[in-house]
């Protein structure tokens, strides 16, 4: 928020009046992340969860939210590599974050497939499912509002919104190592607090396939503080 | 007078376009940074935008007043109170434009943030009283916005009750209010 009133009060430049996201070859790619990059994968949370680049940050452009949620979880400082299906679609995300002030740390883009024909590793962190869930052997990490929690949650999961993870998360009972599952309503948001979890270390974790939603519909039973 | 809505649902923003049938000239209150939708809009009408009004440092999206301006060669305007390093025409508590038949009236309303500015419109050909007031981020629906981003959310609130809301109320009762905001703000 600071460095948007930075740019509307003139203190900081805004990005380029025709945004632009040029396409790196996965070796580039691989050495500026070496070097401060962060990753961030734009493409639906099915194919960032199907395979992703190691440590990168996950927000699918499709959400009607998609800057606004970048901007609470992207990193403070560090350019941005998008990944995405293709290059009109990086550039729709980069034109997105232009309303946030975001697209001026947009350094360009590769593609997944473009990652993967290199020979360049990829992660599968498949979701779980919510028998699975109910069933024990995954702590649960709800990520939804507050609000959402109150009104009825997994028994036994832990609460923190996925926008307040990059400054709170330290605040987690969990061990890097230990299995979570990360819930949402319907796994998009669950989806984003995975990413950021897993780039802050935690070793296994997987998003609750459906969400809220599944449980419900399972008929699975809930919680009220 | 012509009056129009902008509506970008990603971010819940509401932003406004009111031009003058007798002049040909647009204002156009709180852009956002993708400026296209608003030189469709008015030149759709036949108009041309004229006046680009900004109504605070936004901090939760970029403006985009100045390219606007820059794009159209419309003057652009800012709060008296506001900080910023480009150069702006200055809009003070009372201070009116006019645009053919449609008269704009300035209002400061700090609280949310100090330098914050609403508008008031008049319809010069249907009378002389206010049609509506464009409210910025002062008044939401059912709700007004957060008085703790610019100041200590006291200091805020307690301006916003003592200063900002009695100039509102001052304005007669049929008077419409259009925001900034609309759901779908994180």
């Amino acid at each position: 928020m600071r460095t948007i009133v930075a740019i509307n009060e003139g203190r900081v430049e805004p990005g380029p009046d025709r945004p632009a996201a040029p396409e790196f070859g996965p070796d580039e790619v691989a050495e500026r992340l070496a070097a401060g990059a962060i990753a961030l994968d734009v493409r639906p949370w099915e194919s960032y969860e199907a395979a992703h680049v190691a440590d990168s940050i996950h927000v699918s452009a499709t959400s009607s939210s998609f800057e606004q949620y970048v901007g609470w979880i992207v990193p403070e400082d560090g350019p941005l590599i998008l990944v995405a299906d293709t290059a009109s679609a990086a550039l729709d995300a980069t034109r997105k974050l232009a309303f946030v002030g975001l697209d001026r740390r947009v350094a360009g883009h590769v593609t997944i497939d473009a990652w993967r024909d290199a020979g360049r590793p990829l992660r599968a962190t498949p979701p779980v499912a919510v028998q699975s869930v109910e069933g024990g052997g995954r702590r649960v990490l709800d990520v939804r509002e507050r609000d959402e929690f109150v009104a009825g949650h997994i028994p036994g999961a832990r609460h923190m919104n996925f926008k307040h993870l990059p400054n709170e998360m330290r605040a987690l009972p969990f061990a890097p190592d230990e299995p979570l599952a990360v819930v949402c309503a319907g796994g998009l948001r669950s989806a984003i607090a995975g990413s950021v979890l897993r780039r802050a270390g935690y070793r296994d974790v997987r998003n609750v396939d459906g969400g809220m939603e599944a449980w419900a519909r399972a008929g699975l039973p809930t919680a009220t503080p | 007078m012509w009056f129009h809505q902008e509506i970008r649902e990603e971010t819940g923003c509401a932003t406004y376009l009111v031009g003058s049938t007798a002049s040909g000239e647009c204002a156009v209150f709180d852009p956002l940074w993708e400026i296209e939708p608003y030189v469709r809009r008015a030149g759709s009408k036949g108009l041309r935008i004229t006046h680009v009004i900004d109504s605070h440092a936004h901090a939760d999206h970029v403006s985009g007043a100045r390219r606007l301006a820059a794009a159209t060669g419309a003057e652009l305007y800012l709060p008296e109170h506001m900080e910023a390093t480009y150069p702006a025409k200055r809009l003070a508590d009372g201070d009116r434009l006019r645009l053919g038949e449609v008269d704009l009236e300035v209002v400061h309303v700090p609280g949310h943030r100090p330098e914050q500015i609403n508008v008031v419109v008049r319809d010069l050909d249907r009378g002389d009283e206010p049609w509506c007031i464009l409210t910025a981020d002062f008044l939401m629906v059912g709700d007004m916005a957060r008085p703790d981003l610019a100041q200590p959310g006291e200091d805020g609130a307690r301006t916003l009750y003592e200063v900002s809301i009695p100039r509102l109320l001052a304005l007669p009762d049929f008077v419409e209010a259009y925001p900034g905001h609309v759901a779908g703000s994180t």
